[in-house]
């Protein structure tokens, strides 16, 4: 069976000076029909920048030099960008690491997500709401109904969050590309939002690509993980295997360096 | 031996406190609509005691909200509380006045969060770390020159960084010049707040480590204000932990992270990840969010939450006291220990 993303040899490039530097070199991967892959790599090591190539969305003056990105075996570079709009947030949707630069603060959260859903569906206002309402219901917002009529400020980081999760659930994706989405997050609220994730991968087969800096995260959450350095894919393995027996150098480097509860009585 | 209740101003060993906080209280006004007219008032601390001993390493954690911040500020006096008591070595600090306090600030400074706006982006990192000796005159122009050179030298930077500008250098090389110009007045005590919170990983890992060196070689007293668990666990001696402006538990590092007795202490060591994906854990997932200071709950602060909350704790507020049999360490619930970390 094909996998649902593969990604391809994907380069991606931004001028300096006369130059022009790639930041993501030759990467490729693939997520499978309800698999959550991570994606590991410290500041500026090219993750995020990956994540936006699979939606045609690397920000100019960069720019994707080589490369294909197959969804479903579609290759979404020569979609034209009608096409792709329908793509953006309806087959593959995104979910950013700061829910509250992401949402609009003029509008309820109940608007936004209406808007969504009838971006990707012929339905009447009504019909939107009600809808936006299940979706913050499948999502465990609390007391949905009140909530579809409140401001971002009025939410608090987890509930943004999870308005964000609504959002991008709105039009019934195969794929959720997930930045960091739990970083800018209390870790009791972080545990909340990664057991959300896993449900919705149980409940409605979702697949998931976790852009993530926390091998922790990755260990609890993820079937396979890839880590990336400097642009480039340096590891790819079952998260198991990778916790096991690190084969990259750089691996072990930040293996080594993952904050753990319990080391001090380790090495007493 | 660990006394059987150590006095707010006594450190658990018995000896007099570096710093000690008694019944710390800072309140912020709530202003809303046109006339911005206070409404209501935001408690973000709400009577904490807390000793640091001398030599002693104290983590503070709690989440977003929970006064870690305010406490560490206050302390130092950086903002005034508005009840309570801070003495420092004794001493009464929201006593003295604004000249004597400043000549005092030179025996306890603090490292930020952010080390990106932290540091003058304007000065030369020389001059940044010798900065506090100009200002407590305690070196003349060469006196500070050499003397910034051996800062950036102890927190292993090299001395040619002096005549950089911060953007030119890494995070991880703009907290050790943080580090290095908060040691260069010799303090006693040092308030990190979130020192590693911005950094990657690898880099996080080595100012733990140097902090942990500073400690040792400088016998530095230190309050370690922290979200991560981890790191608290790895440069801690004893931990207090905050909830919604209130210490909830405090005990030494090996009980507290070995037996948590509070219930929010075992939900948050519960809701860590730990990167040991062969033993996937039952997690303690709380529902909600933490309750807004502005209209607290009754009773136990964190009793909405709570799993094995009863009656009592919406009622009744359960004091910060020692647990039959554990004379080392403090929580504040009416059921400690109840709850397991599963």
């Amino acid at each position: 069976m094909i996998p649902l993303l593969d990604v391809r040899g994907l380069t991606v490039s931004f001028p300096q000076g006369e130059r022009r530097v790639p930041v993501v070199r030759d990467v490729s991967l693939t997520v499978g029909r309800g698999e959550i892959v991570g994606l590991v790599g410290e500041s500026g090591s090219g993750k995020s920048m990956t994540a936006l190539s699979v939606l045609r969305l690397v920000p100019p003056p960069g720019a994707i030099e080589a490369g294909r990105v197959l969804l479903d075996g579609v290759d979404l570079f020569t979609l034209p960008e009608r096409e792709m709009r329908r793509v953006r947030g309806g087959r593959v949707a995104m979910v950013f690491q700061e829910p509250l630069t992401a949402l609009n603060p003029v509008y309820t959260a109940g608007f936004q997500i209406a808007e969504v859903v009838r971006a990707h569906r012929k339905v009447s206002r009504r019909a939107a709401r009600d809808e936006a309402s299940r979706l913050l219901e499948l999502v465990a917002l609390p007391d949905p109904r009140r909530r579809l009529d409140d401001y971002p400020h009025q939410l608090s980081g987890g509930q943004r969050q999870r308005v964000m999760i609504a959002m991008a659930l709105a039009a019934g994706p195969s794929l959720l590309l997930a930045d960091e989405p739990t970083t800018a997050l209390d870790v009791t609220i972080q545990a909340q939002i990664l057991e959300l994730l896993e449900r919705l991968r149980g409940e409605l087969g979702l697949s998931v690509l976790l852009i993530t800096h926390d091998l922790a995260v990755v260990a609890e959450t993820c079937d396979r993980v890839l880590v990336m350095q400097a642009g480039q894919i340096v590891e790819e393995a079952a998260v198991d295997d990778l916790f096991r027996a690190p084969a990259h150098p750089y691996t072990r480097l930040l293996l080594a360096a993952v904050p753990r509860l319990g080391a001090h009585e380790a090495r007493l | 031996m660990i006394p059987l209740r150590s006095g707010p101003s006594t450190a658990p060993n018995g000896e007099p406190a570096l710093l000690a906080v008694e019944g710390l209280r800072k309140d912020y006004p709530v202003r809303r609509g046109l006339l911005q007219r206070a409404r209501g008032t935001l408690r973000a601390l709400d009577g904490v005691d807390l000793v640091v001993g001398r030599g002693e390493c104290v983590g503070l954690v709690g989440e977003s909200g929970s006064g870690k911040t305010t406490l560490g500020r206050c302390a130092l006096r950086l903002i005034e509380p508005t009840a309570g008591r801070v003495r420092f070595d004794g001493e009464d600090l929201l006593a003295l006045r604004p000249a004597e306090l400043r000549r005092r600030r030179r025996r306890f400074q603090m490292v930020f969060q952010d080390p990106y706006g932290s540091l003058d982006p304007r000065q030369r990192v020389g001059s940044v770390v010798a900065e506090p000796l100009a200002v407590h005159r305690l070196a003349d122009r060469a006196g500070r020159a050499s003397r910034a050179a051996e800062l950036l030298a102890s927190v292993g930077l090299a001395p040619e960084l002096a005549r950089r500008y911060p953007h030119e250098l890494s995070g991880g090389q703009r907290q050790r010049v943080a580090v290095a110009r908060a040691l260069a007045v010799s303090p006693e005590l040092l308030v990190a707040d979130e020192p590693v919170s911005s950094l990657d990983v690898t880099v996080r890992a080595q100012i733990l480590a140097l902090l942990a060196d500073l400690r040792r070689r400088l016998s530095l007293s230190m309050l370690f204000i922290a979200h991560d668990l981890a790191a608290v666990e790895q440069l801690a001696d004893r931990v207090a932990v905050m909830y919604l402006g209130r210490v909830v538990e405090t005990a030494a590092r090996e009980a507290l992270f070995r037996q948590p007795l509070h219930p929010y202490t075992v939900s948050l060591l519960s809701a860590v990840p730990r990167p040991e994906p062969g033993r996937r854990r039952q997690r303690i997932v709380l529902p909600g969010d933490p309750p807004s200071p502005v209209t607290p709950p009754s009773g136990c602060p964190f009793h909405p939450r709570c799993p094995s909350a009863r009656a009592r704790c919406a009622a009744e507020h359960p004091p910060l006291a020692a647990p039959p049999g554990d004379g080392g360490r403090l929580v504040a619930c009416f059921f400690p220990g109840e709850l397991r970390v599963p």
